[in-house]
């Protein structure tokens, strides 16, 4: 069966403009190759620079791991472990002399000495932002436990009470100074 | 008591008997006008309370931060002397933040 005319009649106005459209896209192919290439240069660069600075933060922890926190872990725990000796400390009757007081009080700022001495300072120069974190929690664990033992109304051989203003803050701020070694990025 | 001497006693919190945190010391400092004696050349005495059970590095740190960075350790203890008469003593707590002030001038100088 033959075609119907109007089937067959070619609209050449129609077949101009999309003739025009197509050569002013052919006119944009330069434009189009131009921009791929700087979206290609720009990400090239962003990948150049990402993989850089991964690298970078990459080094940066494999030394922090080799030479700051492997070779002092066991200062991390003895720090804390020999804190929580201060329950032996602690007279079971409740009286205590100044004498007492005093001296637990030396013996936290001596752990304290001693572990910034063989772990904080050693953050300092390598890991600047993990110093001042790690430096405040520990200056504000010493501040803590020393005021509780100031506060002659508290009942320190309470256990529950030792749990409450004691030992809790030293499990807390052991967690916080393993997050923040955790979260060390370089 | 004379006009260069700091009485720690007019700078205790109520009721306590210890000088804790940096937040406290830095109050100290600003109110005993402590910078002021570093520049004059009279010596200068500071009284710790005779009932006192401890002074923290943390606040000696930066109760003494500028004069310290200003005369250095020797230059400190020649200017500054301390009465220290009650059961605790100060001086392993002082010569901690000092050693701490002087420590941390040191890395950023």
């Amino acid at each position: 069966m033959p075609w119907p005319d109007c089937l067959l009649q070619i609209d050449s106005s129609k077949i101009a403009a999309a003739s025009s459209g197509w050569t002013s896209l052919t006119g944009l192919a330069p434009l189009f190759a131009l921009l791929t290439s700087i979206a290609n240069l720009l990400l090239a660069t962003y990948v150049f620079d990402y993989t850089r600075r991964k690298n970078e933060s990459d080094t940066k922890i494999k030394w922090f791991l080799e030479l700051v926190y492997s070779p002092n872990k066991e200062a991390i725990w003895a720090f804390f472990n020999n804190l929580q000796t201060i329950s032996a400390r602690i007279p079971q009757d409740g009286q205590w002399t100044e004498d007492q007081r005093i001296d637990l009080m030396n013996f936290i700022k001596g752990e304290e000495s001693t572990f910034r001495q063989e772990f904080v300072n050693i953050l300092k120069t390598v890991a600047p932002q993990t110093y001042t974190t790690v430096d405040k929690a520990v200056d504000s664990l010493t501040t803590t436990l020393t005021e509780t033992l100031d506060n002659d109304e508290l009942k320190l051989e309470n256990p529950k009470t030792y749990s409450r203003v004691i030992a809790g803050p030293i499990l807390q701020t052991r967690g916080e100074i393993i997050k923040i070694i955790f979260e060390y990025r370089g | 008591m004379p006009n260069n001497t700091i009485n720690l006693q007019d700078y205790r919190t109520p009721g306590s008997k210890v000088f804790t945190g940096r937040d406290r010391g830095e109050k100290v400092r600003k109110s005993s006008k402590i910078d002021f004696f570093a520049a004059e050349n009279e010596p200068s005495t500071i009284v710790v309370p005779e009932d006192i059970r401890s002074i923290n590095p943390s606040f000696l740190e930066e109760f003494l931060v500028n004069v310290v960075t200003r005369l250095g350790k020797v230059g400190f203890f020649a200017k500054f002397k301390f009465e220290n008469n009650g059961r605790y003593k100060i001086d392993e707590d002082l010569n901690e933040a000092i050693d701490r002030i002087l420590r941390e001038e040191n890395a950023l100088a």
